[in-house]
C-alpha cells in the first residue's frame, strides 16, 4: 500500500515537472503579451531565421494580438502531417483560445496556417489557403523571413477588414463561372425545347371510349407459400462519431 | 374545285363558319350540300392535283387547282410539278378549328420562351408560311367485349413465410375504344405526331372533299399494320388499369401479363381519317426545322435550334452572378481546381456522347416507326439490317445492365488498387490522382462511344470534339501524379482544361442544333442526295 502511494506521488512529481518544463519552454518563446493577455509566440526550431529577423517578425506579428494569440513555428522533426502538427501545437499553447499559428514544416516541406476561436471566423480555410498560395514561392526560394512576414502582414490585413490579392481565385472562378453558366443554359434550352409527350390518360381523352364490367366472381384455385425470413431486428446503431475537433481549421501549401 | 353558284368564284373552307365560302361574294355553302350537288357519285376515290417537290420528292395534294409555290417538307422554293390524280377517300375528317391567325399567335406565344432561337424563326415572313395540311391518320377501334378471365392473387405474411392465395377472376367485360389514332404518313415524323396528339375524335365528321378546299393533304403511305402493336398495348394497358381499379378487383394483385393474355389483340376495325395540322418548315445550312400546330386543339410542337451568338451572350450574362456567388463561397486550392476541371471535362464528354447518340437515333429514324416501315418497303432493306437497327428493348436493357456492372466493378477495383499503388509508387496525395484517373476513363469511354455512334451516320456529322476533354483529363492526371510545387502548373493545366471544355461545349451546341433540326427529307420519288447535309 505504501509502495503504491509512493509510486503515485512520484508520478505526480514527474507530470508536474514535465508540465512545468513545458510551460517554461512556452514562456521562453513568448516574446510579447498585450493588455488583453494575447501573446506573440515564436519558435524557430528549424533555425530558419536570424535573431534580427525574429525581432523584426515580432513587430510584424504584434498588431494581430488585437484579435488573438499569434504564433510562428518552424520544425524539421515532424513525422505526422503538417495539419495535425499545427493544430496540436496550437492547442498545446493556447487550447481553444482565439488565435492563429503559421508553421513552416521543413520535414514535409509544407506551410500551414491554423486558426481557432474568433480569429478562425475571419481567417477561414479559404483565406489560409489563399495566403499560403501567395507566399509559398518565398519559402521555395529559401526566403523564410519574407515568407513569414508576408504571411502575418496578410493575416493582419484580413483581420483589420482589408483585402488581399487573390488573382488566381478570381481567374479560376471566372472561368468556372463561364463553364457552369454554359452548362446550366444548355440544360435550360433542353428543357424548354422538348415538347412533352401526352400521357396515356391524356391520349385517352382524345378517344371515344366505354368501360364497364359486371360483378366479379373470384374462384379460389390454390395457395402457395414462400420462405421469406424477416430481417432480424434493428441493425447495430451507428455509434457517435469522435468528438469533433470543432472550432478551428486552416489551409496550407507545399513549397 | 368548288365554284360559287352566284359568281363562279372559288370556294374555300372557312374555318370560322365551318362552311365553304366564296372568296369574292362571301356566299356560304354547307360542305355536304356541295358534295351532293357536285360529287353526287359515291366513289371511293376523288380527283386531286398532286404537287411533287423537285428537290426532295415530297408530295402534297389538294382538291384546289391553284399553284403552290414552296415545299412544306424541305422548305425550299423549288419548282413543284403538278399532275392530276385520284386519291382514295378517307372515311372521316376533323376540319380545321384553329385559323391561321390563331396558329400564328400560338406559335408566337411559344417562341417568347425560346430566347435563343434564331431570329429567322420569329420573322413574320417565316411565320406567315404556316400552311394548313390535312395529315392522314389511321384510326383503330378496339373491342374488349367478352367474358374476362384473369389470374389474381392476394398475399399475407405469417412468420417467415408469405402465403399467396391464387384466384381466377371472371366477369363480363364491355370495353370499347374508338379512334385510337396514329399518323399514316411517312413524311410526318412520329416524334412530331405523337407530341401534337391528341386529336378529339368526338368531333370527327364524315369525309367530304369540300373540307379540303383551300388546304393541302399529305399522302397516306404507311400500312395500317405498322401501329397494331402500339394500339393493342395502349388498349390493354388502359383496360388493365380499369380492371385493377374496379371495386371488386382492388384487393387482388393482377399482373398486366395475365390481362394481355386474356385480352389479346382485339382491334376490330381500322379507318382512314384526315386530321388538321398547321405546318411550317424552315431550311438553313442543309437542315430543315419544322413547326407544327394542332389544327383542332392549338397545341404547338416546334424544333427549336439555338443561335450560337445569342447563346454566348446569355452565357456571359449568367456567368456574372455565378462568378459573384463563387467568390463569396468558393476558394479552391490549385490541386482541387484541377480535379474539379477534370470532373467537368468528363461530365461534358458524357453529355456530348449522349447528344451524338440521340442524333444517330433521330437521323436513322429509329424513333419513327412510320418512316422505318416506308424505308423497309421502298428500299427493300435486308432483314438482318432491320433486326440490327431495331434491337429489342430487352436485349438493350441486358446490355446496359451488363455494361454498367462491368464498369462499376472496374472502377471499384481501380479505386482500391490505385488508392494503395499511387501513394506507394508516386508518394503523392492519391485523391487528386484517383479523381483525374477516373475522369480520364470516363472521358475515353465517352469519346469511343461518340465515335462509334457517329460512324452509324452516313453524313458529315463527327463526334470528335470530346477528344479535347479527354486530353484535358489526361493532362490533369499527369499533373496530379507529378504533383509539382509551383501552382503555375496546376493553373495552366486547369485553364487548358477549361478551354478544352469550352471548345467541346461549343460543339455540343452545334450538335444540339443538329438534333433540333432534321435531315433534308428525301422521299425517294425522284433522285436527290440522301445524305444531304
Amino acid at each position: 500500500m505504501r509502495i503504491k502511494n509512493v509510486k503515485i506521488l512520484l508520478a505526480c512529481i514527474v507530470v508536474s515537472l514535465v508540465l512545468f518544463c513545458g510551460k517554461l519552454t512556452v514562456c521562453a518563446n513568448v516574446v510579447y503579451q498585450n493588455d488583453n493577455g494575447f501573446q506573440v509566440y515564436i519558435s524557430d526550431e528549424a533555425d530558419l531565421l536570424t535573431e534580427q529577423e525574429e525581432a523584426d517578425l515580432q513587430k510584424v506579428m504584434q498588431p494581430i494580438t488585437e484579435f488573438g494569440n499569434v504564433a510562428f513555428k518552424t520544425t524539421s522533426n515532424n513525422a505526422s502531417s503538417t495539419e495535425y502538427f499545427s493544430e496540436t501545437y496550437y492547442k498545446g499553447l493556447w487550447g481553444r483560445e482565439s488565435g492563429t499559428i503559421f508553421v513552416i514544416d521543413m520535414a514535409n516541406r509544407y506551410l500551414y496556417i491554423y486558426s481557432d476561436g474568433a480569429v478562425y471566423r475571419t481567417i477561414t480555410e479559404a483565406y489560409a489557403n489563399t495566403i499560403t498560395d501567395n507566399v509559398y514561392t518565398y519559402a521555395t526560394d529559401q526566403q523564410y523571413y519574407l515568407c513569414a512576414s508576408k504571411t502575418f502582414e496578410q493575416i493582419g490585413t484580413v483581420l483589420e477588414g482589408g483585402k488581399i490579392a487573390q488573382p488566381m481565385k478570381y481567374a479560376s472562378n471566372a472561368f468556372l463561372a463561364v463553364i457552369l453558366s454554359f452548362i446550366i443554359l444548355y440544360f435550360w434550352v433542353k428543357i424548354v425545347s422538348v415538347a412533352k409527350k401526352p400521357s396515356k390518360s391524356e391520349l385517352l381523352l382524345g378517344v371515344q371510349f366505354l368501360q364497364s364490367m359486371g360483378a366479379v366472381h373470384a374462384q379460389f384455385t390454390h395457395e402457395t407459400k414462400t420462405y421469406s425470413p424477416q430481417s432480424s431486428g434493428s441493425s447495430g446503431g451507428g455509434g457517435s462519431s469522435g468528438g469533433g475537433g470543432g472550432g478551428g481549421g486552416g489551409g496550407g501549401h507545399s513549397f | 374545285m368548288y365554284q360559287c353558284s352566284n359568281c363562279n368564284g372559288n370556294l374555300v373552307f372557312d374555318i370560322a363558319s365551318q362552311n365553304l365560302q366564296c372568296a369574292y361574294c362571301s356566299t356560304q355553302y354547307d360542305p355536304y350540300e356541295m358534295d351532293q350537288t357536285i360529287h353526287a357519285n359515291e366513289m371511293d376515290t376523288m380527283d386531286v392535283t398532286v404537287y411533287t417537290c423537285s428537290q426532295c420528292g415530297g408530295e402534297l395534294y389538294t382538291t384546289d387547282t391553284s399553284m403552290t409555290s414552296f415545299c412544306s417538307f424541305c422548305g425550299t422554293e423549288a419548282l413543284l410539278y403538278s399532275r392530276a390524280s385520284k386519291e382514295q377517300k378517307p372515311e372521316y375528317i376533323i376540319p380545321f378549328k384553329k385559323t391561321k391567325e390563331d396558329c400564328k399567335q400560338l406559335y408566337k406565344k411559344m417562341m417568347r420562351m425560346a430566347i435563343f432561337a434564331p431570329k429567322e424563326l420569329k420573322d413574320e415572313k417565316c411565320i406567315d408560311s404556316f400552311r394548313g395540311i390535312y395529315m392522314p391518320y389511321w384510326m383503330y377501334d378496339v373491342n374488349h367485349e367478352k367474358p374476362m378471365d384473369v389470374a389474381g392473387e392476394t398475399s399475407h405474411r405469417s412468420g417467415d413465410y408469405i402465403y399467396t392465395s391464387h384466384y381466377r377472376l371472371t366477369a363480363d367485360l364491355d370495353v370499347h375504344y374508338n379512334g385510337i389514332s396514329y399518323d399514316g404518313s411517312s413524311s410526318f415524323s412520329d416524334n412530331i405526331s405523337e407530341k401534337i396528339a391528341p386529336f378529339q375524335v368526338a368531333h370527327l365528321k364524315p369525309f367530304t372533299p369540300a373540307y379540303m378546299s383551300g388546304f393541302y393533304a399529305d399522302t397516306a403511305d404507311v400500312d395500317e399494320s405498322v401501329y397494331c402493336e402500339d394500339v393493342t398495348r395502349f388498349a390493354n394497358d388502359k383496360t388493365g388499369e380499369f380492371i385493377r381499379k374496379h371495386p371488386d378487383c382492388k384487393k387482388y394483385e393482377i399482373s398486366q401479363e395475365s390481362i394481355d393474355m386474356d385480352l389479346g389483340n382485339a382491334i376490330e376495325r381500322t379507318h382512314r381519317a384526315m386530321f388538321p395540322v398547321w405546318f411550317m418548315s424552315y431550311q438553313k445550312d442543309g437542315r430543315v426545322t419544322y413547326a407544327t400546330v394542332n389544327g383542332q386543339t392549338g397545341k404547338v410542337v416546334a424544333d427549336l435550334p439555338v443561335d450560337l451568338g445569342k447563346y454566348l451572350i446569355g452565357t456571359f450574362a449568367l456567368a456574372l452572378p455565378i462568378f459573384i456567388l463563387l467568390n463569396m463561397f468558393l476558394t479552391v486550392t490549385p490541386g482541387v481546381l484541377l480535379s474539379v476541371v477534370s470532373g467537368i471535362a468528363a461530365f461534358v464528354s458524357v453529355l456530348y456522347a449522349i447528344e451524338i447518340g440521340k442524333i444517330v437515333k433521330r437521323d436513322n429514324y429509329e424513333d419513327d416507326k412510320g418512316k422505318q416501315s416506308k424505308i423497309k418497303q421502298d428500299m427493300n432493306v435486308e432483314q438482318k439490317k432491320v433486326k440490327g437497327a431495331t434491337m429489342s428493348k430487352e436485349v438493350k436493357t441486358v446490355l446496359i445492365v451488363v455494361g454498367a456492372t462491368i464498369l462499376i466493378s472496374f472502377v471499384s477495383q481501380f479505386l482500391i488498387i490505385s488508392e494503395v499503388l499511387v501513394a506507394e509508387i508516386f508518394g503523392v496525395s492519391s485523391l487528386s490522382v484517383i479523381v483525374c484517373g477516373v475522369t480520364l476513363i470516363i472521358s475515353i469511354a465517352a469519346l469511343v462511344f461518340s465515335n462509334i455512334s457517329a460512324k452509324k451516320l452516313n453524313a458529315t456529322i463527327k463526334g470528335r470534339s470530346s477528344v479535347f476533354c479527354m486530353i484535358a483529363t489526361l493532362i490533369a492526371l499527369l499533373i496530379a501524379i507529378l504533383n509539382p510545387v509551383h501552382d503555375a502548373f496546376y493553373y495552366i493545366g486547369a485553364m487548358a482544361g477549361l478551354a478544352a471544355v469550352f471548345a467541346t461545349l461549343l460543339d455540343l451546341i452545334k450538335k444540339y442544333n443538329v438534333l433540333a433540326t432534321r435531315r433534308l427529307p428525301q422521299f425517294d420519288y425522284t433522285g436527290g442526295d440522301n445524305n444531304a447535309y
